[in-house]
């Protein structure tokens, strides 16, 4: 009976002092080359298309329009930390978005341009 | 082996082992899930106001996050959500000892959205910011006590960006789905929808969705 009820008190304790973080992440999308371009890299009513392409890979999607194309690069990135301490139990997840657009006229040659914040990024 | 210390008799000793134990046993069982769906956007109402076309717009808040473009001009969909699931849990416990939990769950959304409209030429014609906070979902489950995983189905308001799956869409084996390419919403050119929107209306109805 002691032995048993020491088993159990011990099982118990266990499970409320043992605690437990987790902590993970994840990437998915076009990595964010955009961060890293100098200021001069693109230039409105010059640079193409076809630059863009080399410099920053293929697009996340290609959207037509009536006078010409846009490129949008997606860069996703969720981390998440988790404290499990049994009684009580916490998690949070944290999910940012990097974008950049690139607005094209009918000749390839861009028209505007634009790309997420460093601050919202992070 | 116990030993006797004076004052504490042995009986009282195990009563206390096994109130402690009772007590482990039945606290509850909580947990807290949030997830951060998008950074947050500060939209200053008078500067966006001002601002007359899609250029303005994207010096002001960046790439959207949806967009649409067609014959009419374009849309832009900015939105930020936060899901925050409160669970509350009571330990099964056999002999003592919990491997199982019942727990009951509320989902509470944040979301801040905002949709600016353009015409043909990329000038501004409406826009409109929205804030709105309210229970997203109920849920409840028997789960395993080490697991801290989401009862409340809210998925559809933290799911990927479906620009992620835009080239592997167009390959969609579901052909009601397929057929219906052309106009969906996250196409780019067949307008837009919030996060949550139920897939088997407007003009999804002919992929025959379940939900």
């Amino acid at each position: 009976m002691r032995r048993k009820l020491r088993l159990a008190l011990s099982l118990a304790l266990l499970m409320v002092i043992a605690t437990g973080c987790t902590r993970t992440q994840s990437e998915r999308g076009v990595y964010p080359l955009w961060r890293a371009l100098p200021d001069d890299a693109l230039e409105i009513g010059a640079t193409t298309k076809s630059e863009v392409l080399a410099v920053l890979g293929p697009p996340s999607q290609v959207i037509t329009h009536q006078s010409g194309e846009i490129f949008y690069y997606l860069y996703e990135e969720a981390s998440s930390r988790g404290l499990i301490l049994l009684v009580y139990n916490s998690n949070h997840i944290n999910t940012r978005y990097d974008r950049a657009i690139f607005f094209f006229d009918e000749n390839g040659v861009l028209q505007d341009y634009a790309t997420s914040s460093e601050e919202a990024a992070q | 082996m116990f030993t006797i210390r004076p004052g504490v008799l042995p009986y009282q000793r195990a009563g206390i082992s096994l109130a402690l134990i009772c007590l482990c046993a039945l606290l509850p069982a909580c947990s807290q899930i949030r997830e951060d769906v998008g950074q947050p956007f500060a939209v200053e109402a008078s500067r966006l106001a001002a601002a007359n076309n899609y250029h303005q717009v994207l010096d002001l808040l960046g790439p959207p996050h949806r967009l649409s473009v067609g014959d009419a001009g374009m849309v832009f969909l900015y939105e930020e959500i936060d899901l925050i699931e409160d669970q509350v849990g009571i330990n099964l416990s056999h002999n003592g000892f919990a491997l199982f939990k019942a727990v009951a769950a509320r989902g509470i959304a944040e979301r801040r959205l905002l949709l600016v409209s353009f015409d043909r030429q990329g000038q501004n014609q409406a826009l409109k910011y929205d804030e709105e906070t309210g229970a997203a979902a109920w849920g409840a489950a028997l789960q395993i006590i080490f697991a801290v995983a989401g009862v409340v189905d809210d998925g559809d308001l933290s799911q990927s960006p479906k620009v992620h799956e835009w080239g592997f869409a167009l390959l969609e084996p579901d052909l009601p789905i397929a057929l219906n390419r052309q106009q969906q919403l996250d196409s780019g050119s067949g307008g837009i929808q919030q996060q949550g929107t139920p897939t088997a209306v407007g003009q999804q109805t002919l992929e025959l969705r379940s939900r």
